[in-house]
Order: C-alpha cells, then sequence, then structure tokens
C-alpha cells in the first residue's frame, strides 16, 4: 500500500471516530435544527482538515478556506432546500395579494363607471390576465426564493463567523436580493405583462371606446368618477371648483410618503417571516438567530419592494427620457442650425443687396454717359456708358473710339463679330 | 399599524391618477397646439415659397420673350441694314434653355417632401387604454397615461423644432428667388431701355445707308458716328442676350446653394436622432 493510501486511509478512521463521539453531544447542545448525522459529516469534515494541517498537507489559509467553504456550502444546500419553499410561499402570496389587489381597484372602478356589459367584459378580461400574471410570478418566484435564500444564507453564515459587520450583512443580503428580483421577478414578468397589454388592448378595449363612444381621456377620466373622490371630480366638472382647488381639496401631500410605508411594511413582514427561520437554523441559539435572521431579512425585503418599485421607475421613466433626450438633442441642432443658417442667409443677401447697388450705379452711371454723349455729340462718351452697362455682363463695347471704327469701317475684309 | 394606511394610500392614489390624467390632458392639448403651430409655420412658409416661385415664373417667361423679341426682331433689323455695308457674324442663341436653367425649383428643396410624410401626433384610444388596463406593470395607471402624453408632447416638439428649421429653409428659398426675380425685373427694364435707344439708331442709320449707299466714301464723320454708336448699341444688346441673369463665376448660385444646403444638412441631422 502506498504511504498516501494509508495516510488517507488512517486520516478517514480518525475522523470517523471523533465524529461518531462528538457529534451526539454537539447535536444536543445546538438544539434539533440541524440532525446529529449532518453534526457528524462536519465534524469528520473538520478534523480531516485538521489532520491536513497537523501533517503539512494543508497550510493554514487552504485549511481555513477549505473548511469554511464546505461547511458553508453544506448548510447553504441544506438551508436552502428547507427554507426555500416556505420563502417561495411567502412572496407567491404577496404578490398574488398585490395582482388581486390590483383587479379588484380596476374591477371596481369599472363596474361603477362603464355600462354593465362592458364592464363584464372588461374584467373577465382581466381576471384571466391577472391569473396568467400569477401563474407567471409563481413561477418566477419559486427560482427567485432559491437563490435570495442560497445567497442569503451564506451571507447570513458570514456574519456569523465575524467574516462581515451587520451593516455589511444586510447591505450584501439587499443587493443580492434586488439582483435576483430583478433578474427573475421583473424581466420574466414584465413579458407577460406586456403581452397581456397587448391581448386587452386588442379587444376589450377597443370595445370599451366604441360602446362608451368617448375620446380615450374622457375614458380615463371616466374611471375616476367611479372612485372615492367622485364629489370632487363632479364638482370639479359642474365648473363649481377649478382644477387647482380640486387638486387642493382630496390633497395629494404625503402620497409619495403612504405609499413607501406600505411598502416597507410589506417588505418588513416577509422579511419577519423567513428571516427568523434563516437566522434560527443558522445560528441555533434561541432569539439571537431570529433577531439576527429576521432583521437582516427584513431590510432585504424593504429592499427587495424598494428595487421592484425602483426598477419599475427607471424601466418606465426610460423611455420618458429617451423622448425627452431626444427632443434636448433635437433642440440644440434647432439652436444651432437656425444660427449657422441665419449666418448663411445673411451673406447670402449681403451678395444680392451688394450685386444690385453694384449693378444699379453701373447701368445709372451709363445711361447718364449716354445722355451726356447724345448731347454733346460725342460718340466715345456714349461708348464709355454702354461699357459701363456692360460691366455687369463681362462684355464690351465694339469700337470705343471713332478712330477704331473709322479704321475698321473703311477695311472692306473687316468682319463685325456680334 | 400599518393597515390603514392602505386606505389612504388608494384615496392618495386615486388623487394622484386624477391629477395625472388632467395632467396627461394637458401635455396632450399642448401637443395638439405644437403640432398644430409647427405645420401652420411650414405650410406658410410653403405657401410662400411657392407664390414667389409663380411670380418668378411669369417675369422669366416675359424676360424670355423680350430677349427672343430682341433677338429676332430688331438684331434681325440690324442685321438686314447693316448687311450691306458690313460683313457680320452673329450666331443666335437659345434664350429659353438658357433662362430656365436659372430658375430654383420647389422640388430641388428636400425639406419640402420630407415635411410631407410627418404625421400628427395624438396618442390613439388603444395605446391609452391599453396602457391604463395593466397599470401595475408600469407604475400607475395615471403614471401610463401621463408618461405617454408627456412623450408625445416631447415628440411634438421635436417635430416643432424640425418644423422650424425647414420652415427657415423655405424662407431662404424664398429670398433667393426673390432676388433672381428682383434682378430679372431689372433686367427687363433695361432691355426695353436699350431696345428702344437700338431701335432709333437702327432707323437713323439705315436712312444713312440709303442715302449714301454702298460707297464708303460717301459716308461723313458725322455718319460714321452714327453708324458706330449703332453697332456698339447693337453689340452692348448682343452680349446682354448671351450673359447669364446672374454673374458668369456662379458665385452667387454658390452661395445661394450653400445656404440651402447647410439647411438640408441640418434638417437631415434632426432627422437622424433616434
Amino acid at each position: 500500500m502506498a504511504y498516501e493510501e494509508y495516510g488517507d486511509k488512517l486520516k478517514n478512521k480518525i475522523a470517523g471516530k471523533v465524529a461518531e463521539k462528538a457529534a451526539p453531544v454537539v447535536s444536543k447542545k445546538f438544539g434539533d435544527k440541524v440532525s446529529e448525522e449532518d453534526f457528524r459529516e462536519f465534524i469528520s469534515d473538520g478534523t480531516k482538515t485538521s489532520l491536513d494541517l497537523a501533517t503539512g498537507t494543508k497550510n493554514f489559509d487552504e485549511a481555513t478556506i477549505y473548511a469554511k467553504d464546505k461547511t458553508c456550502s453544506k448548510i447553504a444546500d441544506k438551508v436552502t432546500k428547507e427554507i426555500a419553499p416556505p420563502v417561495s410561499r411567502e412572496l407567491v402570496k404577496f404578490s398574488d395579494a398585490a395582482l388581486e389587489r390590483s383587479y379588484k381597484v380596476s374591477y371596481e372602478l369599472a363596474e361603477v363607471t362603464l355600462p354593465p356589459r362592458i364592464s363584464k367584459e372588461l374584467t373577465r378580461d382581466l381576471r384571466i390576465s391577472t391569473n396568467r400574471l400569477k401563474k407567471a410570478n409563481a413561477d418566477n418566484l419559486n427560482a427567485a426564493a432559491v437563490e435570495i435564500v442560497s445567497s442569503s444564507t451564506k451571507t447570513i453564515f458570514d456574519f456569523a463567523t465575524g467574516e462581515k459587520n451587520f451593516d455589511e450583512a444586510s447591505r450584501a443580503i439587499a443587493t443580492q436580493t434586488k439582483v435576483v428580483v430583478k433578474k427573475v421577478v421583473v424581466e420574466k414578468g414584465k413579458e407577460i405583462a406586456i403581452q397581456e397589454a397587448k391581448r386587452i388592448g386588442g379587444n376589450a378595449a377597443q370595445k370599451v371606446l366604441l360602446n362608451v363612444g368617448i375620446n380615450s381621456n374622457v375614458a380615463a377620466k371616466a374611471l375616476v368618477f367611479g372612485s372615492m373622490i367622485k364629489d370632487n371630480v363632479l364638482d370639479l366638472l359642474d365648473g363649481k371648483i377649478d382644477e387647482e382647488q380640486f387638486i387642493k381639496e382630496v390633497g395629494k401631500k404625503g402620497l409619495t410618503l403612504a405609499i413607501e410605508t406600505v411598502g416597507g411594511f410589506v417588505g418588513a413582514e416577509i422579511g419577519a417571516t423567513y428571516g427568523a427561520v434563516i437566522g434560527q437554523t443558522l445560528i441555533p441559539i434561541p432569539v439571537v438567530g431570529a433577531v439576527i435572521g429576521s432583521t437582516v431579512t427584513a431590510v432585504a425585503c424593504s429592499g427587495l419592494i424598494v428595487a421592484v418599485d425602483a426598477t419599475l421607475k427607471l424601466w418606465d421613466a426610460s423611455k420618458v427620457n429617451a423622448a425627452a433626450d431626444r427632443r434636448k438633442i433635437i433642440s440644440k441642432i434647432k439652436t444651432d442650425a437656425l444660427a449657422e443658417m441665419e449666418h448663411q442667409r445673411g451673406v447670402m443677401k449681403k451678395y444680392f443687396a451688394d450685386e444690385k447697388y453694384k449693378w444699379d450705379k453701373n447701368v445709372q452711371d451709363g445711361f447718364e454717359l449716354i445722355s451726356k454723349g447724345t448731347y454733346s455729340n460725342d460718340v466715345e462718351i456714349i461708348a464709355k456708358g454702354l461699357d459701363k452697362i456692360l460691366q455687369n455682363f463681362g462684355g464690351q463695347v465694339a469700337f470705343s473710339s471713332y478712330k477704331e471704327f473709322d479704321d475698321f469701317f473703311m477695311d472692306d475684309n473687316s468682319v463685325l463679330k456680334l | 399599524m400599518a393597515f390603514p394606511i392602505i386606505p389612504i394610500a388608494y384615496g392618495v392614489g386615486a388623487v394622484k391618477f386624477l391629477s395625472d390624467v388632467w395632467k396627461a390632458d394637458e401635455y396632450a392639448r399642448e401637443a395638439r397646439h405644437v403640432n398644430y403651430e409647427a405645420f401652420t409655420m411650414i405650410e406658410a412658409a410653403a405657401r410662400r415659397l411657392h407664390s414667389q416661385y409663380e411670380k418668378l415664373e411669369s417675369t422669366m417667361m416675359k424676360l424670355a420673350n423680350r430677349k427672343k423679341g430682341i433677338m429676332s426682331v430688331t438684331l434681325k433689323d440690324f442685321i438686314g441694314v447693316y448687311e450691306k455695308i458690313l460683313k457680320i457674324d452673329f450666331e443666335e442663341m437659345h434664350t429659353v434653355d438658357s433662362l430656365n436653367s436659372l430658375a430654383l425649383r420647389p422640388e430641388n428643396l428636400s425639406g419640402i417632401n420630407q415635411m410631407i410624410s410627418i404625421s400628427g401626433v395624438q396618442m390613439s384610444d388603444k395605446e391609452i387604454l391599453g396602457t391604463f388596463l395593466f397599470s401595475w406593470e408600469y407604475g400607475g395607471v395615471s403614471g401610463a397615461i401621463k408618461k405617454d402624453a408627456r412623450i408625445n408632447l416631447d415628440i411634438a416638439y421635436t417635430r416643432s423644432d424640425e418644423a422650424e428649421v425647414i420652415a427657415h429653409n423655405t424662407d431662404t428659398a424664398r429670398i433667393a428667388l426673390e432676388g433672381i426675380d428682383d434682378k430679372a425685373n431689372s433686367l427687363l427694364t433695361l432691355l426695353a431701355r436699350l431696345n428702344a435707344l437700338f431701335l432709333k439708331s437702327i432707323q437713323y442709320t439705315s436712312e444713312i445707308i440709303e442715302r449714301r449707299g454702298l460707297n464708303k466714301r460717301n459716308y461723313s464723320v458725322d455718319d460714321k458716328k452714327a453708324l458706330m454708336n449703332c453697332v456698339n448699341f447693337a453689340k452692348t444688346l448682343a452680349d446682354i442676350l448671351k450673359a447669364p441673369l446672374f454673374d458668369s463665376n456662379g458665385k452667387l448660385s454658390g452661395q445661394i446653394d450653400k445656404t440651402l444646403s447647410t439647411g438640408n444638412e441640418y434638417i437631415k441631422k434632426m432627422q437622424a436622432v433616434k
């Protein structure tokens, strides 16, 4: 038997013996969340790592990393297996409640404001879409829960072992949760929601408009009439109050605060539910584990709500921003364009004006000379006058002096070229 | 603790809804107004250009007729009279062709055609309700309506900016046509005045030629001076008829081209922004 094989066999034997003796003791001390068999495995792995360290097979750093990774992964896997389903159930419950809430609001508004037939058709379509979204969200949230619990568990382990302080662990969990929710829930849910929006937009909405027989803005307003502020709306329509008074009367201050409070509360509720379970499992010391678990996860879940909200807002704002950005760019081009075009137009106008001035002056001076030459019977002055006019056309008179003409005239071979 | 907040949030949310819808309405109204102004601006500029173009076409037609008249009547008369005593080399020109090439045509201005393809901006009914029904996906019913209206308003302003540049360029073209028309009118007047003097000169010298006959030695100094004037008028008119309306080196045409293409380049640049 080779030396290495013998060493391994011995190491396993020692580790097995240590684990066998220590596991029941440790298991009793730490409660029943982790079984004796699991502790046996942890202790066995730990003993093997200690022996590696003692025999120089691993140095201290290698041994520490190995021990931590192995233990952490095992705990994370185990916790995820046990905790992910209840977490997923909680997330699905929350998602369903949110979708039902949206459905209920739409349903009530439609019932109050639309003709019964249209309202019935619309709410039936909404019911189908809500169910489809619930189903899609449930699938997505199951996947999200596994990922969130797994990554959160590792972070809480880091906190428990002192590698991360409370703030670091909270931030890490919040970040991991946001990333997972954005990736799994928002992105996938968005696709389904868009499909459904298109589906309903293509039939019921069209019928609503046709039957209501009013334009879209009025249709949208009509849905508000049925809300709890319909009296104020009617006052506004009757002209009893103006738009500004209307807004003031109903009061829009505090909206952001109220919505955030609701979001935060729901997040904290979910956090407390599954955070405590994770915490208690990982750190089987009553109270401490629950406190750490629920607090850290509550923070993460409040972050989850905010993250979903922020993602949707960003996604939404990006469309508005794209149009606004385009407007800004075009506006800048327009300013530049008008300035440059105005400059070029100025150059063109000046050219026209200069040309006209020069042209008119040549014509005027030319006729004055022609007139002067006619009165004084001086053909050379008349020729100068014509020459002046011809400057506008790049031409020249045939004869600028009498002598030139006389020579030409008396020569029988001369040809007048016109 | 937090549950009583939910109905309040709904109440306040409903206010937000109405406020956003109201804002959307304002945006839609503003967008319609901006679009209306933009298209009015373009239409008015195009109408002015078209009217100026018609005016120039009429002036150019008059100019072509006047040139043709001088060429085929007055200069022919001159040649008929003077051919008895002088050898004359005269090449007739195709005046109408050369005149037409001077005119700017609206179809050469790209902006006009591009503007025609720009349609009105209005949110369709389907769009607005389709968006409304799935409000949670967009962060709120009213938010979605307001957002779309806001986008349309931005698009309207964008088109309005494009329209302003196109209208400016169209007006530049009109100014160029105005300049050409002005010049053509001046030339019409000049030709009329010179032609009147030339006709008198032909009439006067034809009597001299009639009187003195073919023997050049019979002509006195004054006779020859009269003939010299007439020949100089003939050469002057012939030169004017042959010359282009504007500078022979094409400097003005170059400037007009440059001015208009500056605008066209900017219009293309604007339309390339996605």
